[in-house]
């Protein structure tokens, strides 16, 4: 099956501009995105992520943003689109779940109106058929007693119900492209599940692409297709599902797969990466950036590069080759 | 919503016992009685005390509390000493002038401030949020007393667009021309006192819009793909209003009360004049009503803030 590609991300960076200079967040990162398909993105907090989808869907304040590369979306170079022409997508063709359904909702409008509001922009239905849409939506995303919740305000309802209003939101006009930030991260588990679910049964019915952000390799083993692992902005491993659970390369995808819970693992066990992600303004872009958290091992040399090691499987650098734990030398 | 809002009365209930006992303790510890003034060098001592007597003064406090409660109650709240006349008269014929000039600036204040303060917001950093913040320093710095003084010899003086005292032309005769008048006379107070008010609205609202600009709510609705003008007016603007409209109640009494200036320099008959001249004549049954009087304007500020909120924000209206 060859899948139409929806997405292309081609080399793209992106630098913030901070007390007048510019650091670099993301750095050349080129991704594709088919229909029908899941693709994960991971990494630690501050590798990254929410920087990338925010690209995507333009939401950035480009006075102090500096984007270079190219995004071609359903055949439009998106990055050279005006402002206007990407409120045309926005919501339309592409909608955004975001991390914190909590803060995500204007609190002082009803959720009926705040799901018609994507309505409003995109489509010319009549008020009344823009009611039933919005009925229907919030019935398709699991909410009981549609008519009532549509009445009330965001603090009446729950942080699960909140985020099930967020993806109404997102998916209101049928989307091509579903980003979704760290979905579930606010919710338990059984919440999780179903949001998880409900999120692949929207994909199914409009063929739409998924790109899934998560620090919880728990959901990326459930849903993704495709998995991008993320560090410093950079994309150090990419591979199909299967082959990043069974034969990681890089050592941070095996950190982070080591320091992954499982069922027979007990607290104590849990393997941690010692240190965290540098902050954009200490990153040594010439420098192999995750090896000052392996200290033990030999790093490579110069900033190491993407290659493709087997057919759709990427890691960067060399180093991965000579890498052991420190409890396996 | 009722439900907030009878709850919020009871709670002024307590407040106002407090308040009214803290003005009765005050009217106790101000030198004079209701004979000083009225008795001469030469009245027997014997005779004023029992005068004073028969007044009760020489009753327990808590009989004395009663008493100025139930005065109170009447609407009894003693002579004016040097007006010779009873102060609910005396304050009566005043609080009207200033309700109107306060409600006037109030509106003028806002009238201003609001788009100043949507403008720095929106386009902070740039040119004309600059210019704005030069504006706001001018009101804040500049001392009221010569802007006032300033205003009133420009506009009234020189340029002669506006009278220079009172509340009411002389000539002035039947409902209409006198309220025209009466207008006519608030004006320039107004306005002046207006947009020395706006300081801290501008201020306020310029950072609630910033703040709000980079709330998640705003990212959602952009993700809409809803345009900027629209982001703005139907979830920035509104968001940012709502601390404002909710203070607007504790800035009616702050104005009530803060009118002392603009009145003394207008000579504009209200109750800021009357407070001055009645600390300084000593006119102390007037100072301590005054006192009351502006003490229980306070709680209905607070109250009228309340209940807008409730109004406004559906997190308050729910419960
Ligand atoms: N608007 C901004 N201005 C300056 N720096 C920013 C901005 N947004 C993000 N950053 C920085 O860019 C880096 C990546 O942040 P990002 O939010 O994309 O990480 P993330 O992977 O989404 O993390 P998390 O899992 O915590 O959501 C961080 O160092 C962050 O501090
Ligand atoms: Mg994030």
């Amino acid at each position: 099956m060859k899948e139409e590609t929806l997405l292309s991300i081609n080399g793209v960076s992106v630098a913030f501009k901070i007390n007048g200079e510019f650091y670099t967040a993301i750095d050349d990162v080129s991704l594709e995105l088919h229909r029908d398909e899941v693709l994960a993105i991971v990494g630690e907090s501050g590798s990254g992520k929410s920087t990338l989808a925010t690209t995507v869907i333009g939401l950035h304040n480009m006075n102090a943003t500096k984007i270079t590369g190219e995004i071609n979306f359903q055949n439009k170079e998106i990055l050279e689109l005006s402002e206007d022409e990407f409120n045309d997508i926005r919501g339309d063709e592409m909608g955004m779940i975001f991390q914190d359904p909590l803060a995500a909702l204007n609190p002082l409008i009803r959720i009926g109106d705040q799901i018609k509001e994507s309505l409003d922009v995109h489509s010319d239905m009549t008020e009344d058929q823009k009611q039933a849409r919005v009925h229907e939506l919030l019935n398709q995303v699991g909410i009981p007693h549609p008519e009532r919740v549509a009445k009330q305000f965001p603090h009446q309802l729950s942080g699960g119900m909140r985020q099930r209003i967020i993806i109404a939101i997102a998916i209101a006009n049928k989307p091509q492209l579903i980003i979704a930030d760290e979905p579930t991260t606010a919710l338990d588990v059984t919440i999780q599940a179903q949001i998880l679910d409900l999120l692949k049964d929207i994909q199914r019915e409009n063929h739409a692409g998924i790109i899934l952000i998560t620090h919880d390799l728990g959901v990326v083993a459930e849903v993704a297709d495709t998995v991008a692992v993320m560090y410093a902005g950079e994309i150090v491993e990419q591979a199909p599902v299967a082959t990043l659970f069974n034969d990681a390369k890089h050592p941070y995808t095996r950190s982070l797969l080591r320091a992954m819970p499982t069922i027979d693992s007990e607290d104590d066990e849990l393997y941690v990466v010692e240190g965290a992600v540098p902050s954009i303004k200490d990153m040594d872009r010439n420098s192999d950036l995750f090896a000052p958290r392996i200290p033990w091992t030999k790093p490579d040399v110069g900033h190491p590069v993407l290659k493709e090691i087997a057919p759709n499987h990427y890691v960067r650098g060399e180093s991965w080759r000579e890498f052991k734990f420190k409890d396996e030398l | 919503m009722w439900k907030t809002i009878i709850r919020r009365v009871l709670i002024m209930i307590p407040q106002i016992v407090i308040l009214s006992a803290l003005v009765f303790i005050l009217a106790k510890l101000m030198p004079g009685d209701p004979f000083s003034g009225t008795i001469g060098p030469n009245t027997d001592p014997k005779q004023i005390e029992a005068l004073k007597r028969a007044a009760g003064l020489f009753d327990p406090w808590y009989v004395q509390y009663w008493h100025w409660i139930v005065n109170l109650f009447h609407g009894n709240l003693g002579q004016s000493y040097t007006l010779k006349q009873p102060v609910v008269t005396v304050l009566g014929n005043r609080i009207g002038n200033t309700v109107w000039l306060s409600l006037l600036s109030l509106i003028v204040s806002y009238a201003v401030a609001i788009p100043l303060g949507m403008t720095a917001g929106r386009f902070d950093g740039s040119r004309r949020d600059r210019a704005i913040t030069i504006f706001n320093y001018f009101t804040f710095g500049l001392p009221t007393f010569v802007v006032f003084l300033l205003g009133l010899y420009i506009f009234g003086y020189q340029l002669n667009w506006f009278p220079t005292s009172g509340t009411i032309s002389i000539n002035a005769s039947g409902f209409f021309e006198e309220t025209a008048s009466r207008f006519y006379h608030m004006i320039l107070p107004g306005i002046l006192a207006g947009v020395l008010g706006t300081t801290s609205t501008v201020q306020y609202l310029r950072s609630e819009i910033i703040d709000a600009k980079s709330q998640d709510y705003v990212r959602t609705a952009r993700s809409k793909g809803v345009p900027t003008n629209k982001v703005y007016s139907r979830h920035i603007f509104r968001n940012s209003l709502l601390p404002i409209a909710a203070f607007a109640g504790f800035q009616i009494t702050g104005l009530i009360g803060g009118s002392v200036v603009i009145e003394q320099v207008f000579s504009y008959p209200g109750m800021g004049q009357l407070f001055i001249t009645a600390i300084t004549s000593r006119d102390y049954s007037v100072v301590t009503a005054i006192v009351l009087f502006t003490g229980i304007l306070a709680l209905f500020g607070s109250l009228l803030s309340d209940i807008i909120l409730s109004l406004v924000d559906p997190r308050i209206r729910i419960e």
